[in-house]
């Protein structure tokens, strides 16, 4: 019942702000993610790291555990809002 | 990528300036202590996992205590690896003050040398140097003066109001002045309206057709296309026809296309290195990328390898060939009229290119042969190039 709850509450509040032309990252809860080329990208709204080695990365967000799989990662700067990672990235994926 | 490299930069310009710690998080899941310390509100930086239980991050320096303090009961160890920054140059400076007092010092006293003239250059043009130093000296431009006292301009109306001098230019770069006077020199110098013989100009130093002409001061006495012999003059400080007794120092670039021409002869009839179809067989040792092949008994031959091998059981690799060597003897031959021709042009374009200044533009090469009655090929490269010329009078 709580977790059918949470859902209609997270899916409420995207269209609340579509509604009113704001993009759905402004809600502060969906991960927003950026990639530049194969060797840049940051990953704002995270909730924490769960793994980190030099060819995978997984973080958890409010959608789920973002997995970033590829080469040589180092994780550039962190804070608890967003994370940066450079390196040869090859696939994004959510767990 | 191009955002992320300049962000990184200034990001590590501030790392720099509020001192950072590089550290060793050592535990089974060091990921845990950086959540703790990523909701603790502690930034953390070129993160990376050495080995299974090593991860290596920067954090600020201001930051570690709190770090201290999130790594309790997680179950993962702290070690400090590096400080760096601004602060920690700091704290080793506080330990020598001498020599901060003097690092201090010697940059004040450059701050305040900076804004005086130390050095004033006089280039003088028919007019006597020591008269200009000791005016210049009289109106206090001299060593030591301070830089908003010894503008330029002032220099020049100094120096202008000299009975001799015709034109005087001053320039100031940093902590010198130089300064180039040009006097009125020979008879004009009591006439100033023929004063044009004293007047500063720029001279061809070579006979060409000029291409284009720039003038910075002054005027321009000829124009493109024109034909100019070796002295002619190009560009006059002579400004008299604007308002009489007004004289400037000739300043430009000129630019004229020259021809430069070089010949080579080479007879019909030359020498080469021929096989008489003799030969015998030898060996070739090679072993550290040297060979020797000794038993030859020809002066001039030709080697052929046929087959190799390697000897292994030497300390050094050494590998043998079996060759043919070809007796090579002089004989005379038929070049040809092509050949020939080649060659004599191989040895007309490097005298030609031995003539051509440095710096010039090489804009064409024409190349004639003609056959003497002997059968010889002579080769005549004729060059256009674009050259600077011209030079200020008296240089």
């Amino acid at each position: 019942m709580n977790g059918k709850h949470k859902k209609q509450k997270r899916m409420i509040a995207p269209a609340v702000l579509g509604a009113v032309d704001l993009p759905p990252e402004a809600c502060g809860r969906i991960p927003y993610i950026t990639v530049t080329g194969d060797r840049y990208m940051k990953v704002e709204q995270h909730r924490g790291i769960l793994q980190v080695t030099a060819e995978c990365v997984r973080l958890y967000s409010e959608v789920g555990i973002i997995r970033i799989c590829g080469s040589r990662l180092l994780v550039s700067d962190m804070d608890n809002e967003s994370i940066s990672l450079s390196g040869c990235i090859k696939s994004v994926g959510f767990e | 990528m191009i955002f992320a490299e300049q962000g990184e930069n200034s990001d590590y310009m501030w790392n720099f300036i509020s001192g950072y710690v590089k550290i060793s998080i050592l535990g089974q899941y060091p990921e845990r202590l950086v959540n703790r310390a990523l909701n603790a509100g502690i930034p953390i930086k070129d993160a990376e996992r050495k080995s299974g239980a090593c991860f290596v991050c920067r954090i600020p320096m201001r930051r570690f205590k709190s770090l201290r303090v999130c790594a309790r009961g997680s179950g993962c160890r702290v070690h400090i690896l590096k400080k760096g920054g601004l602060p920690l140059l700091m704290i080793k400076a506080r330990r020598e003050p001498a020599l901060c007092l003097c690092a201090l010092l010697m940059a004040a006293v450059m701050a305040a040398a900076s804004s005086r003239i130390w050095f004033f250059e006089i280039e003088s043009r028919d007019y006597p140097r020591a008269s200009a130093e000791s005016t210049l000296a009289s109106f206090g431009f001299g060593p030591g003066v301070k830089a908003s006292e010894a503008r330029p301009a002032d220099i020049e109306a100094a120096l202008r109001r000299l009975p001799g001098v015709l034109t005087a230019k001053a320039v100031r770069r940093g902590v010198c002045v130089k300064v180039s006077v040009t006097g009125k020199g020979g008879s004009a110098q009591d006439d100033p309206g023929q004063a044009s013989e004293g007047a500063s100009g720029i001279y061809a130093d070579r006979d060409c057709v000029i291409d284009s002409i720039s003038v910075t001061s002054g005027r321009a006495v000829v124009s493109p296309g024109e034909a100019v012999a070796a002295g002619q003059l190009l560009i006059s400080g002579d400004m008299t026809a604007l308002k009489p007794g007004y004289y400037v120092p000739a300043e430009g670039e000129v630019y004229g296309r020259l021809l430069y021409r070089a010949s080579a002869s080479v007879g019909r009839y030359g020498t080469e290195l021929k096989r008489t179809g003799s030969y015998a067989r030898a060996y070739e040792f090679r072993a550290l990328g040297r060979s020797l092949l000794p038993g030859v008994p020809y002066a001039e031959y030709e080697t052929e390898r046929e087959c190799s091998a390697v000897i292994n059981a030497c300390p050094l690799p050494l590998t043998v060939w079996a060759c043919r060597c070809y007796e090579l003897r002089q004989s005379q031959v038929d070049l040809g009229d092509r050949a020939a021709g080649d060659r004599a042009a191989v040895l007309a374009q490097e005298k030609l290119f031995d003539s051509i200044t440095k710096g010039a533009r090489i804009l064409s090469v024409h190349t004639e042969f003609s056959v003497s009655q002997d059968g010889g090929v002579t080769a005549t490269l004729t060059a256009t190039t674009l050259e600077r010329i011209g030079t200020g009078k008296g240089q």
